[in-house]
């Protein structure tokens, strides 16, 4: 079974990037996409011209090279992606307003599944590591924050992504998805590249076996219906596995707020900063991830009204697909309702923060006083037995001086009372 | 990828010329466009070029947008050097701005100059004009009253490019000479 392979087959990557239609305008626009030039233009590279002012200038690395084939402004993007100029091999790329960013090679040789799995992994670091430089700050402050890493390098490790294999033929006869899946020989054939399949389905002599990390569609000669299944699929399993990592992020928030709030009363004033500092950085990237979850859902929805018009259309609502978009719907509707209530964690958390902070300052206050009072009385003595102050002097100095005692010993007690733990 | 050279005009050939003193594929270094667009509205003036001379367009400058001098022959010439590959389009960011439209000559079109271009008169011709007497190529200074060809070695040395930059076109067109009526779509 190790020397299975897969005939001629495609891999195509899927990532979400929160993209929209002015994004992809600009993108568009910059690219050129509406000259129909016959070269390819250098993107993201690493550097900036730091002074508009030089007419020459130096980049620290060289970008990746797109050469549009298709495109409307605002809708969509379909490019060949080049590491560099006079690279012969081109990936495919397709980008749309929605955010679905689909990167994809095809062979016209065989490459056994166990070798689909590394060029799989090894087309998804590229891609994340020429796209991520083409979107804009925004674009990734906001993958940062969802994904809670605090620099590029690590979003380019943390993105989540999906693939899908379609191939001709795996070398062994397949009637139909489930007698496959059901056989013990051929049950995990195909694991090393989809991970569990969770769903599998034949259509039109396709058998397509959806996994936790990749889908593969074993047929030849895929009508335009099956591929807009297929990259509806793809979108939704790519969501899937975003969502699952924003709710995990979430998770641990959810977490540190609780660990803050359980240290907060015996935290010292610097300890109390720190957390302060931590909660606004968390309230912000809150208010970031609240975007993040409105620009998904939104992609989201769109999606689903394509999605619910092809399977009604075609009469597929039989198919083991798996839950769809609706879902996904639902999913953030929740996730929203955890950010609001996390957001009311937070306020409240930083309420008692301050109160705890005001409290240390007030004690800190009060001991100074107190410490003030006892010096000056001190000095006071000192000062009248060096200048030699016979009995009688010495008596009205200390008269004088019972203001500051009574008012030390009042400061004595309430200090006692109040901060002494 | 890239066409096969067919054969180049004088125009651009000696745009080539002008890209490789200022920029280069393998260092990484690029040419703004606006940049450029001074430098061939220069070396027109100096009739190295033929382009016409009152074509504008309006452009970046630096952050602000302005007529800039540009001529559409010149745009068509840099479009067929980059169908034969011999001049590489880039975008980049700047810290202000996230797109500056870039040009830099490639490997090929560096080759193309050794074998085609090098020692030529018109090569020599251009070289010269846009170098100081130390040697060196003059850097391309987008000032804010008009860009500057300036020596790194002795910034006194400064060429202005007069006349590029347009703070507007002069409507020269007499509306009451025009008869018109209200339009309503």
């Amino acid at each position: 079974m190790n020397s299975l392979k897969f005939k001629n087959p495609s891999i195509t990557i899927s990532e979400w990037f929160p993209m929209g239609r002015n994004n992809l305008l600009t993108l568009n626009r910059h690219l050129g996409s509406h000259k129909s030039y016959t070269s390819p233009t250098e993107f993201g590279m690493e550097g900036e011209l730091k002074d508009l002012e030089d007419g020459a200038f130096k980049m620290l690395e060289n970008g990746c090279f797109l050469k549009p084939i298709d495109f409307t402004f605002t809708g969509k993007l379909k490019a060949e992606l080049r590491n560099s100029f006079k690279e012969e091999k081109a990936k495919g790329v397709l980008l749309d307003k929605d955010g679905s960013s689909l990167v994809g090679i095809c062979f016209d040789t065989d490459l056994p599944i166990d070798k689909a799995k590394s060029v799989i992994r090894n087309l998804e670091t590229e891609f994340t590591k020429q796209f991520l430089p083409l979107l804009t700050e925004n674009q990734l402050s906001l993958l940062k924050c969802t994904y809670g890493v605090e620099n590029n390098t690590e979003l380019q490790e943390s993105l989540s992504s999906y693939a899908l294999v379609i191939t001709e033929s795996i070398g062994i006869p397949i009637e139909d998805s489930k007698q496959f899946i059901e056989d013990k020989r051929y049950k995990n054939i195909l694991a090393p590249v989809t991970d569990w399949v969770i769903h599998h389905f034949t259509l039109e002599n396709c058998h397509v076996f959806i996994g936790m990390k990749a889908m593969v569609c074993i047929g030849s000669n895929l009508s335009p219906r099956m591929i807009e299944l297929l990259k509806g699929i793809l979108f939704q399993k790519t969501i899937f596995n975003i969502t699952l990592r924003m709710f995990s992020n979430l998770w641990v928030t959810t977490k540190r707020l609780t660990t803050v709030n359980l240290e907060i009363p015996n935290a010292g004033f610097n300890k109390l900063k720190k957390f302060n500092e931590e909660l606004s950085l968390i309230n912000t990237n809150f208010s970031r991830e609240i975007i993040f979850n409105d620009i998904l859902t939104e992609a989201i929805a769109n999606k689903n009204n394509e999605w619910v018009k092809l399977i009604k259309n075609n009469n597929l609502a039989y198919l083991d697909i798996g839950e769809g978009l609706k879902e996904e719907l639902d999913k953030a509707e929740e996730r929203e309702l955890l950010i609001k209530q996390m957001h009311i964690d937070i306020a409240s958390l930083k309420d008692q923060l301050q109160n705890r902070m005001n409290m240390i300052m007030t004690k800190n206050g009060q001991q100074l006083n107190l410490t003030l009072l006892l010096l000056t009385l001190i000095s006071v003595l000192g000062v009248a037995e060096i200048i030699g102050f016979s009995r009688q002097k010495t008596i009205i100095v200390t008269v004088a001086l019972i203001p500051f005692l009574i008012f030390t010993v009042r400061s004595f007690i309430y200090y006692k009372k109040n901060f002494s733990h | 990828m890239g066409n096969e050279i067919k054969g180049l005009d004088q125009d651009q050939k000696n745009i080539l010329i002008v890209y490789s003193l200022y920029s280069n594929q393998k260092l990484r270094t690029y040419l703004q466009y606006t940049a450029a667009c001074a430098l061939f509205f220069y070396l027109t003036k100096k009739e190295f070029f033929k382009y016409n001379l009152n074509e504008l367009l309006v452009y970046d400058y630096k952050e602000a947008r302005k007529y800039i001098w540009e001529s559409k022959k010149f745009m068509q010439d840099i479009n067929i050097l980059r169908d034969y590959d011999l001049l590489i389009r880039a975008r980049s960011r700047s810290r202000t701005s996230r797109d500056v439209n870039a040009h830099q000559c490639s490997t090929k079109g560096f080759e193309y100059i050794d074998l085609h271009l090098k020692n030529t008169k018109q090569h020599d011709g251009i070289k010269a004009t846009l170098s100081c007497n130390c040697g060196l190529v003059l850097n391309i200074k987008l000032s804010d009253k008009n860009p500057v060809l300036i020596c790194s070695n002795s910034s006194h040395k400064k060429k202005n490019i007069d006349g590029f930059l347009h703070e507007g076109i002069e409507d020269k067109t007499d509306e009451k000479a025009l008869n018109y009526q209200p339009f309503f779509l």
